[in-house]
């Protein structure tokens, strides 16, 4: 009886929970290219710059889906591998037809929505490097933040289950070591580390590599004290290596 | 005859052209999520600009009646809400007048063009309007296409308020040698600019030289990355319009 009454109960709930959330918005409609001899300048149009990247995204993963062995998201600091991790990436990553899916400024609920515009769909990558969630610290409570990291694990799971989840924690950022987001990060990153199960979800935590031994963070390596210089993609690829030979292999196919 | 020709000719290109554009975007669809909602679990592209944008069309609407100065533009102008010290300049300088400031970060004159359309400036009666845009797309686009562009953003703003002086600005100069790429064509573009002016309802100021040294490079005090002005930086470009704001909105 108990028990009826709870699924009821339970049924209920997920139904009025349900009812509250608005729909998923779809992806906007607004012109591509202007034909040529039209100044864009001159034509009236918002901002779409964030979806132009979805789209790219989108059309790489249609483009190298059989080739892709390793993949990379999450925001800014992972979008830097295309910028100042560049030569980094090039020298460790390419071999394996590896892509980077981050965008600056992302959060986790954007992550979300891009897996579900077709993001990733249909590739069949070994390992998935993840970070994600710094731009979530500052609006979100921590446990928010670490159910919204949840859900892209969750989510990455479903669209490739056969890969390794390489789940990194959020880097540090702020020069001294009481900056405000300093201990909402670390708390984050204590609780994901739980997520780490020992065989699909590996958790890694190499912010203390980008940290002087007083706890301050150099210039040197996140030249903002947010995102890495190139030296800083040196670190973070040394401390990732021997997971990209486990689960990647260092003997990439010819 | 002749002249019945050009006309033709002119109407067929005129409407080939029409034909060819796209239709402009319209406002995409977005979630508000209910109070006690998790947003980092709600799957959702990015909508940051687009509510910022309708905020800052809301609260336009509200100081309808009463403003008398809109601000408008990219980051510059945005910055006059980035720091303590430059909203409390701008409380002190353009407060009384009820000025809203429609700027938003990384905008181009495109972006300027379609927040017009969405609403934004319905039902207000500024006396002015200052405008600072075009430095987001140096090095992107010809400077006669910026041109054309901040001349398309002051067309529609004075259909919309017919009766408003418009103060638009030079772009301010970014990096720090005189020779650099970015500095030469916003120069030429300023050249461009300056012109669009009648001294009347369209009054042109350009201040960029109080941000350079002597020789040319920038006055790193005022804008230490070499982009954007500090709070000492917005000071400088309070007092360069003060003039203009005594003369169309009264001390």
């Amino acid at each position: 009886m108990r028990f009826y009454v709870l699924l009821i109960f339970g049924l209920l709930s997920s139904c009025c929970f349900a009812q509250d959330l608005p729909p998923i918005p779809p992806m906007p409609q607004y012109p591509g290219k202007l034909p040529a001899g039209v100044n864009p300048l001159t034509f009236p149009n918002a901002s779409f710059g964030w979806f132009d990247r979805v789209k790219q995204n989108i059309a790489d993963t249609k483009k190298d889906a059989a080739t892709c062995e390793l993949v990379f998201d999450g925001d800014s600091i992972t979008d830097g591998w295309h910028g100042g991790g560049h030569a980094v990436w090039q020298q460790h990553y390419a071999k394996f037809n590896a892509l980077d899916f981050g965008i600056l400024g992302d959060r986790t609920q954007h992550v979300l929505w891009r897996l579900l515009q077709g993001q990733a769909a249909g590739m069949h990558p070994k390992l998935i490097a993840l970070m994600i969630g710094t731009n979530n610290v500052n609006r979100n409570t921590d446990d928010e933040v670490v159910a919204g990291i949840r859900a892209v694990v969750d989510a990455y799971q479903k669209c490739c289950p056969d890969a390794v989840i390489l789940l990194q924690a959020i880097l540090p950022r702020g020069e001294k070591p009481d900056d405000v987001y300093r201990g909402k990060i670390k708390d984050v990153d204590a609780q994901i580390s739980k997520f780490d199960d020992g065989k699909k979800v590996i958790f890694v935590d190499f912010g203390d590599k980008f940290l002087q031994p007083d706890g301050t963070i150099s210039r040197d390596i996140l030249f903002d004290f947010t995102h890495p210089t190139a030296k800083g993609y040196e670190i973070w690829a040394d401390a990732i290596q021997p997971f990209i030979d486990k689960y990647v292999g260092g003997n990439p196919p010819q | 005859m002749r002249r019945y020709t050009l006309l033709i000719f002119g109407l067929l290109l005129s409407h080939a052209c029409a034909e060819d554009l796209p239709p402009v975007a319209p406002m995409p669809q977005y979630a508000t999520l209910p109070l006690g909602t998790n947003s980092a679990i709600f799957s959702t592209g990015k909508f940051d600009w687009f509510e910022l944008m309708e905020a800052q069309i809301e609260t336009g609407r509200k100081a309808a009646a009463t403003c008398q100065i809109i601000f408008d533009g990219d980051s510059y102008m945005a910055g006059w809400r980035k720091t303590s010290k430059s909203n409390s300049i701008w409380n002190q300088h353009y407060a009384k007048f009820n000025a809203v400031n429609f700027a938003i970060d990384g905008d181009t004159t495109s972006e300027i063009l379609w927040r017009l359309l969405q609403g934004q400036g319905e039902g207000m009666h500024p006396k002015l309007i200052d405008l600072m845009v075009g430095s987001n797309s140096i090095k992107r686009n010809s400077s006669a296409e910026i041109a054309e562009g901040v001349k398309a953003v002051i067309d529609a703003y004075q259909k919309r308020f017919p009766d408003a002086v418009i103060l638009f600005h030079g772009i301010l100069p970014r990096n720090d040698k005189p020779d650099d790429q970015f500095r030469v064509q916003i120069k030429e573009v300023n050249t461009m600019l300056a012109k669009l002016a009648d001294g009347k309802k369209v009054i042109f100021i350009d201040f960029g030289d109080k941000f350079l040294q002597p020789d040319g490079t920038i006055n790193r005090n005022l804008m230490p990355n070499l982009l954007t002005p500090d709070d000492m930086g917005y000071q400088i470009w309070a007092d360069a319009i003060q003039p203009i704001i005594d003369k169309i909105c009264g001390s």
